[in-house]
C-alpha cells in the first residue's frame, strides 16, 4: 500500500520506533506520576535523574566493562545509584517543602534540575559524549522490506512492560502498595494508623528515581547524551498529564500514543513534528481536562 | 545508660536548644507593627528606584545599561505574569509565548514590509490580547497544575511551530537586523534613547498594571485565589475573570515581547522554549511575589546573577546553571518572600533597632477606617427571639424559593428523593432531619453545585434548576457553609466589598477602587455583625464565632433576599452560638430576609423558625410550625425522642 510515497514497511517501522522511544519516555513518566500521586509534589529534577542514569550507565561501562552481562550490572548499579541520589534529594531538600506552597515545590525542584545540568555539564564537556551504544544481543535489527528497526527498541518495549506490570503489582498486590495508595489518599490518617508516612514518602521517591535511573541506562543505546537530553522531562510532564496526573495506566497509554505519533510525524510532516505532542496534549485536555484516565477532582 | 536512654536525653537536649533558639528568634524579630510601618517605606524605596534607573544612562556604566534595559523588558514580562501568579494564584508556565508573539508581531511585518518596528510596537497588545483569549480557552479548563501544565503544552506547541515553520518565522536562523530609523534606534547617543523609550513604555505599563491590580478587579483575582467557591457564591462567574486576568497578562507580556525585539535587534525560534518560560517564573519569585515590583527586582537579580556567573566559571555553560539552581533553591527555601520580602524584613529589623535607641513606644496600629468612634466590646444589641409568626399570615405571602419534586441519586443511594417545599416570603425556615438525611445535598441542589436528576427550582417566578451558583447569587440567594468559607488572606472588610462589587458587576472594573455604595454597604454590615473593629484584619486571623458572623455578612453583602445557611452554629461555643443566632433573626427581621437553614440544635431550630421542614432518608417526613412538629407523632417517634434519635442514627451507620 502507498500513501504519499509511504509504504506499509514505512509505517510499521515508525510505529515499532515510536513505542520503543514512548517506552523510555514511559519510564521516565511512571517515576514522575508515582511521586506526584504519593506526595504531590512535580518534580521538575526528574529530568536530571534521569540524566545521572544515563551518564553513570555510560562512565560504569568504561570502567567496568562492556558484556552483555556487565550491561545488566551495570545498569542495575546506575539506578541505584540515582535512587539514592533521590534519597539524598528528598531528604535533604524535598520533605521540608510539602507542605509548602506549589510554588516553592516548582522553584525547589526546578533549581535542583539546573544544578544537575549543570553537574553534568561540568562532566560531559564539549556538548556531549559518544556512548557505546548497545550490548553485544542487542545490536541487531528486523527488517521490514527497505526498513529497519533496532533489537533494543523491542527491548525497551519489553521493559517498558515489565516496569509497568511490576508497578502494578507493587500498588495493588504489596503491602507497601497499600500504603502508598492509602497516602494519596489521607496521609493525616495514614500516619495516625502508626505508619511512618515520611519514610513511606522517602521510599516513593526512590523508586521514582530508580525508574529515572533505568530510563537513563536504557537511552545510552542511542549512541550519545548531552546535557539538554534532560528536556526530555518536557515531554514526560506531557504523558503524565495527558494520562491523567497520578494514574500509571494513563502514563504508559500516554507515552506509546506520543512516541507513536511522533514516529509517524516523521512520515506526515516532518517540519511540525516536534509540534505533534504539544499537539496531543493541547487536544486531549481541550476535550477530556483532567487527562485520560485522571481523576475528575484532580 | 542504654543507647536508648542517651538518644532519648540527646533529643530531649536538642529540643531545648531548639526551643531556646526559636524564643531568641521570636525576641529578636520585629513586632508586626514595624512590618507594618516599613511596608509604607517600601513604596518610598520603589519610587527612588524608577527614578535611579531612569536617570541612569546620564552617569552609569555601559554594562549596567545595558543590563537596566534588559531589565526593563524582561521585567515588564515579569510584572505582567505575576498579574496570574501573585493577584490570581495561577501559575503560568508558558508565558514566554506573549513574548514570542510580540516579537514575532514587529520582527515578520518588519522583514517582510520594513514597516517602522515602532508603529508596529502599538500592535504588540492587541496581538497578545488576541492571543490570550484563543489560547485562553483551551488553558483555563484546567485548574491548578493542570492550568500550568496546559499553559506549558500551548506554549511548547507555539515554540514548535516557530521552530518549524521556517519560511514563516525564520525558525533557528530566526530574524536579524531590526533596528527602528531615526531618533530612537541603538545607534544614536549610544543606545540611550533606545534606552529611555524602553523606560517610558516600561513605565507607562507598568503604572497601568499597577491601577490593575489595585482595582475592584484586582482585588477579586485575589478573592478568587484565596477561595474560588466563595467567589461563584458571591456573584463572580469565575471562569470570566480568569480570561481577563490571562487577557491583561498576555498583553502585557507581548508589549515586553515588543520591548525585546526592539532591544536585541532579532530573534530566533529556540529563545522561546520552556526554559523561558521557567525562567520568567523564576524571577517573579526571586522578587517577591507578594510585592508590585518584586517582579522588577527579581528580573534584574536574574540578569545580574547569570552575568556574573557566567563570567566567573570561564567557558559558557560550564557550572553556571548549577551556580543558578543553587541560588534558586535557597531562596525558595530561606526566603519565601524573595529579595524584596527579605528588604522589608531588614527594614522592620532595622526600624526596631533605631526604636530601641530612642526609646519611642512602639506604635500602635491604628485602625485605618476610622469611620466613626471604636466599640471595644463587639457584642451585637440584643434583641429577644422572636416568636414564630402565625401560619396564616405567613401562607398569604408569595413564595421565595420553591423546590418542587426534586430528587437526586449518587450511584445506588438516593440521597433526595422527591423533595417539594415552599419557602415563604419572609420566613425563616429550618430543615432538621438526621445525618444522612440529605439536608445538605438539597441545599447544594438549590444552589447549583449539584444537578438534580428530576424536579424543577424557583426562585420567585425564575426557574433556576441547575444554573450556577454566581446566576443565583445575582438573583438574591447568599449562603453559607457547613464549613466556614471565606476569602482567608483579605481584610473582613475586603471581603464584603468584593462580593458587594460582584453583584454589582463592579468587579470586573480593573480601574479606580470600589463605589462608594459598596463601601458603605461593607461598614454598614460589619456594624451590623459586631467586627467594625476588625475591618482590616484578615480573615484568617479572626476567632472561629467572629468568622461565622463575617460569613453571614458576606452572604448578606450580595444583596441577598434569600439566605441558605448550612449548619451557621456548627463548631460554635455556646455562647457564640447565642450570637450567631440572634444576629440571623435580628437581621432577617430587620431587612425582611427569607431564611432556609439546616440545624441540627434544636434549640435554635425551635427558637427562630416559622416553619420547619423535616428530612429524613431523603424524603419530607414532615413539615408545619414548631409547634405542629413538636405534635407531630412521626417525627416524635422517628427523630424527637433523645433515644430514639440515637437509635436512628447507629441504624444509618452514622
Amino acid at each position: 500500500m502507498m500513501v504519499l510515497g509511504t509504504t506499509t514497511e514505512d509505517y510499521l517501522t515508525q510505529v515499532i520506533d515510536g513505542l520503543g522511544s514512548g517506552a523510555v519516555l514511559f519510564l521516565i513518566a511512571s517515576g514522575l506520576t508515582l511521586i506526584f500521586g504519593a506526595l504531590r509534589v512535580i518534580n521538575f529534577a526528574q529530568g536530571g535523574l534521569f540524566l545521572i542514569g544515563a551518564y553513570l550507565t555510560y562512565s560504569f561501562q568504561n570502567e567496568l566493562g562492556f558484556s552483555n552481562a556487565m550491561f545488566w550490572v551495570v545498569v542495575l548499579l546506575a539506578s541505584i545509584a540515582v535512587a539514592l541520589c533521590g534519597l539524598g534529594l528528598e531528604v535533604g531538600f524535598f520533605r521540608p517543602i510539602y507542605k509548602r506552597n506549589v510554588l516553592t515545590q516548582l522553584l525547589v525542584t526546578f533549581g535542583f534540575a539546573f544544578v544537575i545540568t549543570g553537574l553534568i555539564r561540568l562532566e560531559i564537556t564539549g556538548g556531549g559524549t559518544s556512548t557505546k551504544g548497545p550490548p553485544p544481543f542487542l545490536s541487531g535489527h528486523v527488517n521490514f522490506g527497505l526498513q529497519t528497526v533496532t533489537y533494543t527498541k523491542f527491548f525497551d518495549m519489553g521493559m517498558a512492560i515489565a516496569v509497568a506490570v511490576g508497578l502494578w503489582a507493587l500498588m495493588y498486590r504489596t503491602g507497601l502498595g497499600r500504603m502508598i495508595r492509602a497516602a494519596v489518599s489521607d496521609p493525616q490518617l495514614l500516619a495516625l494508623s502508626g505508619v511512618n508516612v515520611r519514610l513511606l514518602y522517602t521510599g516513593v521517591f526512590m523508586i521514582g528515581a530508580f525508574l529515572a535511573g533505568i530510563a537513563g541506562g536504557l537511552f545510552t543505546f542511542e549512541g550519545g547524551i548531552q546535557p539538554t537530553n534532560g528536556d526530555i522531562i518536557i515531554d514526560a510532564f506531557i504523558v503524565v498529564v495527558l494520562g491523567g496526573l497520578g494514574s500509571i495506566k494513563g502514563a504508559f497509554i500516554a507515552a506509546m500514543l506520543v512516541g507513536v505519533f511522533e514516529g509517524l510525524g516523521t512520515l506526515w510532516l516532518p517540519e511540525a513534528n516536534i509540534a505533534i505532542v504539544y499537539a496531543i496534549l493541547v487536544v486531549v485536555l481541550a476535550i477530556r481536562p483532567q487527562g485520560l484516565f485522571g481523576a475528575r477532582t484532580a | 545508660m542504654s543507647a536508648a536512654e542517651l538518644t532519648a536525653v540527646a533529643t530531649a537536649r536538642a529540643s531545648n536548644v531548639l526551643a531556646e533558639l526559636r524564643d531568641l528568634r521570636r525576641r529578636l524579630s520585629p513586632q508586626p507593627e514595624l512590618y507594618a510601618e516599613s511596608a509604607r517605606l517600601l513604596p518610598v524605596l520603589g519610587i527612588a528606584a524608577i527614578v535611579l534607573v531612569g536617570v541612569y544612562p546620564l552617569f552609569g556604566s555601559t554594562v549596567w545599561i545595558l543590563r537596566l534595559q534588559e531589565g526593563l523588558y524582561f521585567g515588564l514580562l515579569a510584572l505582567s505574569l505575576n498579574i496570574l501568579v501573585g493577584s490570581a494564584g495561577m501559575i503560568s508556565f508558558g508565558h514566554a509565548m506573549f513574548l514570542g508573539i510580540g516579537a514575532y508581531t514587529i520582527a515578520i511585518p518588519f522583514r517582510d514590509h520594513n514597516i517602522n518596528p515602532l508603529y508596529l510596537l502599538a500592535l504588540t497588545p492587541v496581538a497578545g490580547a488576541l492571543a490570550a483569549f484563543l489560547t485562553g480557552f483551551i488553558v483555563l479548563r484546567g485548574r491548578a497544575l493542570y492550568f500550568s501544565l496546559l499553559t506549558l503544552g500551548v506554549a511548547q506547541l507555539f515554540w514548535a511551530v516557530a521552530h518549524g515553520w521556517q519560511s514563516f518565522t525564520g525558525g533557528t536562523n530566526g530574524i536579524s537586523g531590526i533596528v527602528a530609523p531615526g531618533w530612537f534606534n541603538a545607534y544614536t547617543d549610544l543606545g540611550k534613547h533606545l534606552y529611555w523609550f524602553i523606560f517610558g513604555v516600561t513605565l507607562l505599563c507598568t503604572v497601568l498594571v499597577y491601577v490593575i491590580v489595585r482595582s475592584p478587579f484586582g482585588d477579586s483575582l485575589r478573592a478568587i485565589r484565596d477561595n474560588p467557591r466563595r467567589a461563584e457564591f458571591s456573584g463572580m462567574w469565575v471562569r470570566r475573570y480568569e480570561m481577563t486576568a490571562y487577557v491583561i497578562a498576555g498583553t502585557f507580556g507581548a508589549v515586553a515581547g515588543g520591548l525585546w525585539i526592539l532591544s536585541d535587534e532579532g530573534l530566533t525560534s529556540d529563545t522561546l522554549d520552556w526554559t523561558k518560560s521557567a525562567i520568567v517564573l523564576v524571577a517573579v519569585l526571586i522578587g517577591g511575589t507578594r510585592y508590585f515590583l518584586g517582579p522588577f527586582v527579581g528580573a534584574i537579580f536574574w540578569i545580574y546573577f547569570f552575568d556574573e556567573v557566567h563570567q566567573a566559571t570561564g567557558k559558557p555553560g560550564l557550572l553556571w546553571d548549577s551556580i543558578l539552581g543553587a541560588i534558586v533553591v535557597f531562596v525558595a527555601l530561606l526566603a519565601p518572600g524573595g529579595v524584596v520580602g527579605a528588604i522589608h524584613t531588614a527594614l522592620a529589623y532595622a526600624l526596631g533597632l533605631v526604636r530601641k535607641v530612642t526609646r519611642r513606644p512602639v506604635a500602635q496600629a491604628e485602625p485605618a477606617d476610622a469611620w466613626e468612634e471604636q466599640e471595644t466590646v463587639h457584642l451585637p444589641d440584643v434583641v429577644p427571639l422572636r416568636a414564630a409568626r402565625p401560619k396564616e399570615a405567613m401562607n398569604g405571602r408569595p413564595p421565595a424559593l420553591e423546590v418542587q419534586h426534586l430528587s437526586k441519586r449518587f450511584g445506588g443511594l438516593v440521597a433526595v428523593n422527591d423533595v417539594t417545599l415552599t419557602v415563604r416570603q419572609g420566613s425563616i425556615h429550618a430543615i432538621i432531619g438526621p445525618n444522612g438525611a440529605g439536608k445538605s445535598t438539597l441545599f447544594n441542589l438549590i444552589t447549583g453545585l449539584h444537578k438534580p436528576d428530576t424536579g424543577r427550582v424557583f426562585l420567585g417566578e425564575y426557574d433556576v434548576t441547575g444554573k450556577p451558583a454566581w446566576k443565583l447569587v445575582k438573583r438574591g440567594v447568599g449562603r453559607s457553609f457547613q464549613q466556614t468559607n471565606l476569602f482567608w488572606t483579605l481584610p473582613s472588610m475586603m471581603n464584603l466589598k468584593v462580593a458587594g462589587s460582584a453583584v454589582h458587576g463592579d468587579a470586573l472594573r480593573p480601574f479606580g477602587r470600589h463605589s462608594k455604595r459598596v463601601t458603605v454597604r461593607g461598614q454598614e454590615l460589619l456594624k451590623r455583625v459586631g467586627l467594625q473593629s476588625f475591618a482590616d484584619s484578615a480573615a484568617n486571623e479572626l476567632s472561629h464565632g467572629d468568622q461565622r458572623s463575617l460569613e453571614i455578612a458576606t452572604a448578606l453583602a450580595v444583596e441577598a433576599k434569600v439566605l441558605l445557611l448550612d449548619e451557621p452554629t456548627a463548631g460554635l461555643a455556646h455562647t457564640d452560638t447565642e450570637t450567631a443566632v440572634e444576629l440571623i433573626s435580628r437581621v432577617a427581621h430587620e431587612e425582611d430576609l427569607t431564611v432556609l437553614f439546616v440545624e441540627h440544635d434544636m434549640e435554635v431550630v425551635f427558637g427562630i423558625a416559622d416553619f420547619i421542614t423535616v428530612l429524613d432518608r431523603g424524603k419530607v417526613l414532615a413539615e408545619g410550625t414548631p409547634e405542629e412538629i413538636k405534635e407531630n407523632e412521626a417525627v416524635r417517634e422517628a427523630y424527637l425522642g433523645g433515644e430514639e434519635l440515637t437509635q436512628v442514627e447507629e441504624e444509618r451507620g452514622a
